[in-house]
């Protein structure tokens, strides 16, 4: 390491000296004339990077106006450091200060930085107070199902139990349907159109209508709105099942 | 570390800062303080982080978390055609602490008069309570529950989760506890084969408690899910949002039943009217498919409602299958069998059968007095002459009936798939006495179920292809697929031209010809070809250890229609009073049952009427 440092000063000055001569030139040219006596010097003591950083320090120098600025242009990009000076070449020098402060500074970064926590902060609490809402929703939904599954079950209950074959009976048996005393007979007609009777057909005989009228058979089970008002005139045919009792469940 | 690092540059300031600071002393004390607590922090932080990390936590679950489960639904039964037979619902029984609710209540009132004190509360509560659930609950059983003096007590029967909800809603000192329900929409129909099943405390669910709900329980019961949730300590508050769900609940399978609901419903209540006219002590009877052995209905006289709180004490067997009898001439059909199928007789061989038969020590005579009448072998069955029975199985030799009594399933269960079927009782070949080959082919000195019965004469109407009847017919799982239950094997019994003469012979018993009468004439059906043959066993007097002259079995097994067998029907009677028609056979209920399954079932009308048989020769 103490080699390269004592030669530095030797490249510096021929830097130096370098610069000075191609004073005005164009980058490009400064650079090639740069690179050329890079390559005729490090054959004495300069490695070619040594010399590289050297040619570099030289061009920053040319670039910048201010002194204290040096140190923040070495942490910018290379392209940002080879257009630079042609654009402000172009304005006046104290708008340049400006604007080259506004460019190197950090409040770019900075908002930046503020404008994504500010836009995660929100975002954060839309979501989580959309989570919110949505949960109270979910709630609410998850009532209404179960208040529609019981209701569901209710009815599939109803609809089980009147749709059993003793509920059915009694039903037939009150709207004053009367089963045939024997097997009903058959028709049975021959291909020339004559007709047989098999079987003697029998008439179904209605009862007697009882003379007081029998109260509704109603079960304390039966949810009241299942409690059907008393018929008529009720036929009670046969001594049908009853709806099971829901509370024999 | 830290102390290594700050050392250098302490030192190099401490002329500065011993000015301001004081001594350097304090400076050092101070830090080796701080380093000394955030090494302590440290310490415990490890411990409590990673050394007991695991039993801190899981004490903190324990304090926390409840573990409660998710109850399964638990299946339905459905019968062959989808009609609900059993199913579960939920239900909420509403319970109250009234001497709480008494202390609290009062104390509310003794704070705030204008509050209710507990009396004028609970009549509130009462109120409300039948308000919303009406009849269910009269207000008087509600104040009843609430006015008793203790510290638990159940507000009436179940009520549905909708009712319990705005009660407890309203008022947060009544509860509510989740039950399952089982109902059953038929109540005592199909009973004997279903069971029952109903809620069980110590298991916190339904559970099968009779017949298939019993033995199907694991089937139908599914598995309870689990959840987690967090608590309040100390109460069963849920803190909102901690409800987890470990594992759903699987609901339980459904099964569907071979059984006809309307059917049953038809053969329960004809029978139980038969053998009630008949003064029978019970009756059993069956329909079978004629083809795949599928039982329509399985019924017994008496049965039980498993929706009502009390079951039985009558009706919660089903001796349809679990109680054997001996079968009498419906026996006689296993000669028969044998003897066409050897080729000993035919329908029409003439046999000169005396008055009685004397079989080794024991002297056999027929129902009615004869001398000596020649009969065909069809008339031997359709008058059912024990006598001539007794003669073909002479000729048929016992070894051989011995087979055929095995083949026809007899002396082993059927495999139906109902808890606590008999198989009856054969005695084993090397057992018999000279006697014993007297009594079997008349049915007597041998046992059989109505379903094994019924079984012999599906083979005769499957053409000799017995098919061990079956009564659960798929499980439905819970995702929907339908498993049917695998077909039993079936058992060639005869060969099928044998069954078909048997089955022909057989339709004399119902024939009702001048002079030519069969015993069981009121067992036919206009329109239809009917095939039968009815039975009378002797039962055994407890007393003497003999056959009784006085109770009898009365049995009939048929099929409808004979020309192209539909169903098979067998049919049992125990100990009916003698002197009604109902007592002497069981056609009378054949034909009835018969009729209903050709009207159901639209059964084509027989080509004709069977051709007259001459079963005993002028």
């Amino acid at each position: 390491m103490t080699a390269p440092a004592r030669a530095n000063k030797a490249a510096a000055r021929t830097g130096t000296a370098g610069k000075t001569a191609n004073s005005g030139a164009a980058t490009g040219t400064r650079e090639d004339t740069a690179k050329k006596k890079t390559a005729t010097k490090t054959r004495g003591s300069r490695t070619a990077a040594a010399e590289r950083a050297y040619t570099r320090r030289e061009e920053r120098r040319d670039r910048a106006e201010t002194p204290e600025r040096r140190p923040r242009t070495q942490r910018s990009a290379a392209e940002q450091r080879q257009s630079r000076p042609l654009r402000l070449n172009a304005v006046r020098p104290k708008a340049r200060q400006l604007q080259a402060k506004v460019v190197t500074s950090r409040v770019p970064m900075v908002v930046g930085v503020m404008a994504l926590l500010g836009g995660g902060l929100v975002a954060t609490l839309s979501l989580s107070i959309a989570t919110v809402g949505n949960s109270y929703r979910l709630q609410e939904s998850g009532k209404q199902v179960t208040a529609l599954n019981e209701q569901r079950e209710t009815l599939v209950r109803e609809v089980s139990n009147m749709d059993s074959t003793p509920a059915l009976q009694r039903k037939a048996a009150e709207l004053g349907m009367v089963p045939p005393p024997g097997p009903p007979a058959h028709l049975l007609v021959h291909p020339d159109g004559r007709v047989d009777v098999i079987g003697q057909p029998q008439e179904a005989v209605a009862p007697k209508p009882p003379a007081p009228p029998a109260p509704p058979a109603t079960s304390p089970a039966v949810p009241p709105q299942q409690v059907r008002p008393p018929e008529p005139h009720p036929v009670p045919q046969r001594q049908a099942a009853t709806i099971p009792a829901v509370e024999g469940r | 570390m830290v102390r290594r690092g700050t050392r250098p540059a302490a030192g190099r300031r401490r002329t500065a800062r011993t000015d301001v600071a004081g001594s350097s002393r304090r400076l050092v004390i101070g830090r080796l303080l701080l380093v000394i607590a955030l090494v302590l922090a440290g310490g415990r932080l490890l411990q409590v982080q990673g050394f007991e990390a695991q039993r801190l936590s899981a004490e903190a679950a324990k304090q926390r978390t409840t573990v409660s489960s998710i109850p399964a639904e638990r299946g339905s039964f459905t019968d062959r055609s989808g009609n609900v037979l059993a199913f579960s619902s939920e239900a909420r029984q509403l319970y109250a602490t009234p001497k709480r609710l008494t202390t609290e209540q009062n104390k509310e009132h003794a704070k705030d008069p204008s509050k209710p004190d507990a009396v004028q509360y609970k009549r509130e509560i009462a109120r409300y309570i039948h308000q919303v659930a009406g009849d269910r609950i009269p207000e008087q059983d509600a104040l009843k529950a609430l006015f008793t003096d203790t510290t638990y007590v159940k507000i009436g029967p179940l009520v549905d989760p909708a009712v319990a909800r705005k009660v407890t809603e309203k008022y947060s000192q009544i509860g509510e506890e989740y039950r399952a329900t089982r109902e059953y929409p038929a109540g005592p129909i199909g009973a004997n084969v279903l069971g029952g099943a109903r809620w069980s405390e110590d298991l916190g669910k339904v559970s099968g408690r009779l017949g298939l709900e019993s033995s199907l329980d694991k089937v139908l019961a599914g598995t309870d899910g689990k959840k987690v949730s967090d608590t309040a300590m100390g109460s069963d508050l849920v803190i909102p949002g901690t409800e987890r769900q470990v594992a759903p609940a699987v609901p339980g399978s459904d099964v569907e039943l071979t059984l006809d609901s309307d059917l049953q419903f038809m053969v329960q209540n004809k029978l139980t009217d038969y053998a009630r006219k008949a003064g029978a002590r019970s009756a059993s009877a069956v329909v079978l498919d004629a083809h795949t052995g599928e039982v329509y209905s399985l019924a017994n006289d008496k049965s039980f409602d498993p929706n009502s709180d009390s079951w039985g004490p009558e009706g919660l067997g089903n001796p349809a299958v679990t109680n054997p009898y001996e079968p009498g001439s419906v026996n006689k059909v296993i000669t028969a069998a044998g003897a066409i199928e050897n080729g000993i007789v035919k329908p029409d061989s003439v046999l000169q059968v005396p008055g009685s038969i004397k079989v080794a020590d024991r002297t056999v005579g027929d129902a009615w007095e004869h001398g000596t009448v020649p009969l065909t072998f069809t008339g031997i069955l359709g008058k059912s002459s024990n006598v001539g029975t007794l003669m073909v199985a002479q000729q048929l030799g016992p070894d051989r009936f011995n087979d055929m009594v095995r083949r026809f399933g007899l002396g082993q269960p059927t495999g139906i798939g109902l808890p606590g079927e008999s198989g009856g009782v054969v005695p084993p070949r090397k057992d018999w006495s000279g006697t014993t080959f007297a009594n079997l082919p008349i049915g007597q000195g041998l046992s059989m179920t109505v379903l094994q019965m019924a079984g012999m004469y599906q083979a005769i109407a499957n053409d000799g292809v017995r098919v061990p009847p079956r009564v659960i017919s798929a499980e439905i799982r819970p995702d929907g697929t339908r498993v049917p239950q695998p077909r039993p094997q079936g058992v060639r019994v005869v060969s099928p031209q044998t069954a078909h003469t048997v089955k022909d012979m057989l339709r004399a018993v119902v024939q009702d010809a001048p002079h030519q009468e069969g015993t069981g004439k009121d067992a036919a059906l206009a329109g239809y070809q009917i095939s039968g043959k009815t039975g009378t066993a002797q039962q055994i007097n407890p007393v003497c250890k003999c056959y009784s002259q006085s109770t009898y079995w009365i049995t009939f097994a048929g099929m409808v229609p004979a020309d192209n067998p539909r169903f098979v029907v067998g049919l049992m009677l125990d100990a009916p009073e003698s002197g009604t028609k109902e007592a002497h056979s069981a056609a009378p209920l054949f034909h009835d049952i018969a009729a209903y399954l050709a009207q159901r079932y639209q059964i084509p009308l027989s080509p004709g009427p069977a051709p007259v048989q001459t079963l005993q020769v002028r």
